[in-house]
């Protein structure tokens, strides 16, 4: 997560640094040109009036001189939010569809969205509170920590520093961030209007870095052998808890604890991988009026790439822990009260080797 | 005697030079309290903390 920011502190996230403006082509028309309001207004009141607090909202602003970027942008799922919308809405039929665009969609999940300026000048506000300027208002390429961090920082950024417990993820103790593994297009777009993350080509893929029949000890060999196309890399190397969130009632009453689960990836039926509970259950848009008539076509569970990964495991260590112990997977008596009806697809067994 | 100061380059420089910071007052007040640590603390109040942010 963001460094935390102590009350009596937040004021100087408004600060804006003059001497980092010097030389600046963002600068040269005054704040007014983006932030509207009145600049030669002499107190807060009547220099406000009008504000526009955040001008790259419209991508018309950025667009002006960044004209591809922010037309290629308008289309990026950070600023359509429309992954949000493709994830559940196969719980919907047609008509419930059509009340959730009217009524949440645009006024909720669209709420998040990422401007220009989330990830390149002030800190994404994430319940009302952001970390405020991210270098004076200098326009900053890229600030992993201030920016992917405030919006990922319920589940993803805190379980790869470690900080949501367990151990670091190892590609973060190596120094790497975000954008070592996600390319530009992931952010910024590539033009196409995708409906979901996983339709974006060139995501992160361990296996560029790390080619499967280099390694350098037969029983990792063995253990990569027999299990591609059968285990996804974090079923094994997901160090261990990460965070799952529960009993979500539009944006109300959500709660959240860690665990470790193991079960059949509900987007590729033939392999096992980490499971994450999200947290959407059966009347989580009963104020909305719809009621989720297609709820238990799709699981409460699904894939998840946890950042929390690790060389060695309690699953790389021994082959016991999975095919003995069964450590981790999905059971019966695991399983969500009142669930969905198609989490019980996720539950596998893991046959016992035979020596 | 009044056109000889009209015409003065002293006359026109120093209208000039008191003009600026004026000018430059008139033409951005946002940095006065925006780059001023002291007029920032009391301008800025803490945001009431809602929900917890998830992602």
């Amino acid at each position: 997560m963001p460094p935390p920011v102590k009350a009596e502190e937040y004021y100087k996230g408004y600060l804006v640094n003059r001497d980092q403006m010097e030389g600046d082509p963002h600068f040269s028309m005054g704040c007014e040109f983006c932030h509207k309001g009145d600049e030669t207004g002499v107190n807060k009141d009547v220099a406000h009036r009008g504000l526009v607090p955040r001008p790259s909202d419209d991508l018309k602003s950025c667009g002006l001189c960044h004209e591809q970027i922010a037309a290629k942008y308008s289309q990026s799922l950070h600023f359509t939010a429309a992954g949000l919308r493709e994830g559940i809405s196969r719980r919907f039929s047609a008509a419930e569809l059509k009340k959730f665009d009217e009524k949440v969609f645009q006024q909720s999940c669209r709420s998040c969205h990422a401007s220009c300026g989330d990830c390149h000048v002030k800190g994404p506000s994430v319940g009302g509170i952001s970390t405020g300027l991210i270098k004076g208002h200098k326009f900053i390429r890229k600030d992993e920590g201030k920016t992917c961090a405030a919006c990922h920082g319920g589940r993803i950024y805190p379980e790869y520093t470690g900080e949501y417990g367990g151990e670091p993820d190892i590609h973060y103790e190596r120094g790497m961030l975000c954008m070592d593994c996600h390319q530009l297009p992931e952010f910024h777009g590539d033009g196409a209007m995708y409906k979901s993350m996983r339709m974006i080509p060139n995501r992160p893929d361990c296996k560029t870095c790390h080619k499967l029949g280099g390694e350098k000890k037969l029983y990792t060999r063995t253990a990569h052998d027999k299990h591609q196309g059968r285990v996804s890399c974090y079923g094994c190397h997901s160090s261990g808890s990460y965070r799952h969130c529960y009993n979500c009632h539009a944006g109300q009453n959500g709660t959240s604890k860690p665990g470790f689960l193991l079960g059949v990836n509900p987007r590729d039926p033939k392999t096992v991988t980490t499971l994450r509970l999200t947290p959407t259950v059966r009347d989580t848009f009963e104020k909305a009026g719809i009621r989720m008539e297609k709820f238990d076509t799709q699981p409460n569970y699904w894939d998840a790439p946890v950042h929390n990964v690790r060389k060695k495991t309690e699953r790389t260590r021994s082959c016991d822990a999975c095919h003995v112990e069964r450590a981790g997977f999905l059971t019966n008596g695991r399983l969500i009260e009142n669930g969905s009806r198609a989490n019980e697809r996720l539950i596998v067994v893991p046959k016992p080797i035979s020596r | 005697m009044k056109r000889a100061v009209f015409l003065s380059p002293i006359f026109w420089l120093s209208l000039i030079i008191l003009s600026l910071p004026a000018q430059a007052a008139a033409e951005n007040n946002c940095l006065v309290c925006h780059t001023n640590d002291a007029v920032m603390k009391t301008l800025v109040k803490p945001p009431e903390i809602k929900s917890e942010g998830e992602g």
